[in-house]
């Protein structure tokens, strides 16, 4: 999901290094849905306990959070809250997607079709209110602050990116730069080696960053790049203007110097976006977040992961390590930044 | 642009030193000498390096020039360099040259980077407590810390200054004296450093023309550590560590 800015914007590879020392808030759902997608068994079914509960995602915060704050990173979680009217359609266009899916899943799994029955599983992931609870939960445990937004993760983590809270965003969706961030990473709890889709084919997966400057080296204000995604088509009008990909878009833009100006000129026949716009420019956000991040309760996350959700006391325990040695790393040394 | 120098050791160094924090620096070669600003990408140390056109044999220059650079590959060449080094620019092309001038004539090409950090600015603190003393006893005092612990404390309390550093039950403390610095303008001050930065740093000490250091204290404050010779100053800054208890 998210805008389709590929081939526009070029993220540049960068190292975890670049990205020690580092706040960033992660975009949660983009995240939960990642471990979901990626992390399954091999019939194409999410890892679950014993009682039928998923666990795949749970998998993933645990693992993969360990591995961020080894590196010196601080991760974030910032959770959805009330979708945009607008953005109904989109949601309701989704659930029947992922209906079809679960459907040619099971119909593959019924062919002993291996390869088909992992892409349908995937396209069927979802997150249940239960599973959301899990998560919130399962970071509570490891010390990891969750914040709320009161709309959309992403303009709540652009926030939280421009009043320097936190460095960076982190999703797979470049839509928190039409939010305002003006820095995002790409990747950093996906990274390493992945399976293409219905090929025997493996790429390694590297964190990638993308920022203003790239915005600033296309000629593209902040309103212009958000134009620009409407023609493409966003989350909220999935379908943009026919015909407008993100390079004829980009023309256009840099010639009329946006949508209202192309619409008075004949250009662009009129249609209904000044709600989208104004809605990536000024999205609802709020600056009732606390960033602190704790040392993890060993014995609970335990007791939840191992005692209620089947994971390995070894495994986590040893991830816990992990986590403990980097909060503590993290939080205690200061960046010059303060001082400059 | 042609620069030459046989005092090859002390380049190496420097540019040892700064790659520890960085991988790629820019270059500044300008009518009055060289200079590097960077800073890690945890943002936790500003390294700042000035080495004045006297401090080569030969300073030639047209106009102005920023080369950003690979420092680890520029490190590995300097260290092959052998009685004389030449550096200098390929004609209309961005490539560095490094020559090894002797009985062997050496020639190492390497390519400039595009330069994507902007221009650092220095902290801008005021302290109130500098002291001044042999760069050898700041790097013993730190060799001697890190024996025991990841960080040090490092303070100014009376007429000493103090390096301490503790684990588990193990304890660490250096004291040196006022009589033993070269200065000492104190206050007490009182601040938490990283020994993995400092120990990079320390190892500037053994740079010959750089015999002093000079350490700005303050209380929770960065470290402003400067080292100075005739012709070449490096300076650090070290942000300061939350107290572990």
């Amino acid at each position: 999901m998210g805008v389709q800015l590929t081939g526009l914007l070029e993220p540049k590879k960068i190292d975890f290094k670049t990205l020690s020392g580092k706040r960033i808030a992660v975009d949660a759902y983009n995240a939960l849905y990642q471990f979901l997608s990626i992390i399954r068994q091999p019939t194409g079914e999410p890892l679950m306990d014993r009682r039928g509960n998923v666990t795949s995602h749970l998998s993933g915060l645990l693992y993969r959070n360990a591995n961020l704050l080894e590196h010196g990173i601080l991760p974030a979680y910032v959770f959805d809250g009330k979708p945009p009217s607008f953005k109904k359609s989109v949601v309701e266009g989704r659930i029947e997607v992922r209906k079809k899916s679960e459907e040619k899943w099971k119909e593959a799994l019924a062919r002993g079709d291996m390869e088909e029955a992992r892409v349908y599983a995937q396209g069927a992931s979802k997150i249940t209110g239960s599973m959301l609870e899990d998560a919130k939960k399962l970071l509570g445990l490891m010390g990891i602050p969750v914040v709320q937004a009161p709309s959309e993760g992403e303009a709540q983590a652009a926030h939280m990116t421009l009043e320097n809270s936190v460095w960076a965003t982190a999703s797979q969706d470049y839509d928190s730069l039409l939010f305002g961030a003006p820095r995002l990473v790409r990747n950093i709890t996906i990274t390493g080696k992945r399976k293409l889709p219905r090929k025997n084919i493996y790429v390694t997966i590297a964190p990638e960053l993308l920022d203003t400057t790239m915005l600033t080296s296309l000629n593209l204000t902040r309103k212009q790049l958000v134009d620009l995604s409407i023609l493409v088509g966003t989350d909220y009008n999935p379908k943009g203007v026919s015909g407008l990909g993100p390079k004829k878009a980009y023309k256009l833009i840099i010639e009329k110097g946006g949508i209202a100006q192309a619409i008075k000129e004949g250009v662009l026949e009129s249609f209904d976006y000044e709600g989208i716009e104004r809605f990536f420019l000024e999205p609802p956000v709020t600056d009732d977040y606390k960033l602190d991040w704790h040392l993890p309760d060993e014995a609970g996350t335990v007791d939840f992961l191992c005692g209620e959700r089947d994971f390995s006391p070894e495994r986590v325990k040893n991830a816990l390590e992990r986590v403990k040695s980097g909060i503590e790393k993290g939080r205690s040394q200061f960046s010059l930044d303060t001082w400059f | 642009m042609q620069l030459k120098s046989t005092q090859i050791e002390q380049l190496t160094k420097v540019f040892e030193t700064i790659v520890n924090l960085v991988d790629e620096v820019t270059l500044k070669v300008e009518p009055e000498g060289i200079s590097i600003r960077a800073m890690d990408p945890a943002h936790v140390a500003l390294v700042d390096f000035e080495m004045k056109k006297e401090a080569f044999d030969e300073y030639k220059l047209e106009e102005p020039v920023e080369l950003t650079v690979d420092l680890k590959t520029v490190v590995n060449v300097l260290k092959r360099v052998e009685q004389e080094l030449v550096i200098k620019l390929k004609e209309g092309e961005n490539v560095l040259v490094i020559l090894s001038e002797g009985a062997v004539k050496k020639r190492f090409n390497i390519p400039l980077i595009e330069s994507a950090e902007e221009s650092l600015k220095i902290p801008g603190i005021e302290f109130e407590t500098v002291v001044e003393l042999d760069s050898s006893l700041f790097k013993n005092a730190i060799a001697d810390t890190s024996i025991i612990g990841d960080y040090a404390t490092v303070k100014v309390e009376g007429d000493a200054l103090f390096f301490s550093s503790k684990s588990d039950e193990n304890v660490v403390e250096i004291r040196i004296d006022k009589e033993n610095c070269i200065s000492f303008k104190k206050n007490d001050a009182k601040s938490h450093f990283s020994l993995e930065y400092l120990k990079d740093m320390a190892k500037v000490a053994d740079i010959k023309t750089l015999n002093k250091a000079k350490l700005s204290l303050g209380n929770d404050l960065p470290l402003r550590l400067e080292f100075e010779g005739d012709y070449t100053r490096l300076l650090f800054f070290l942000a300061p560590r939350v107290e572990a208890d």
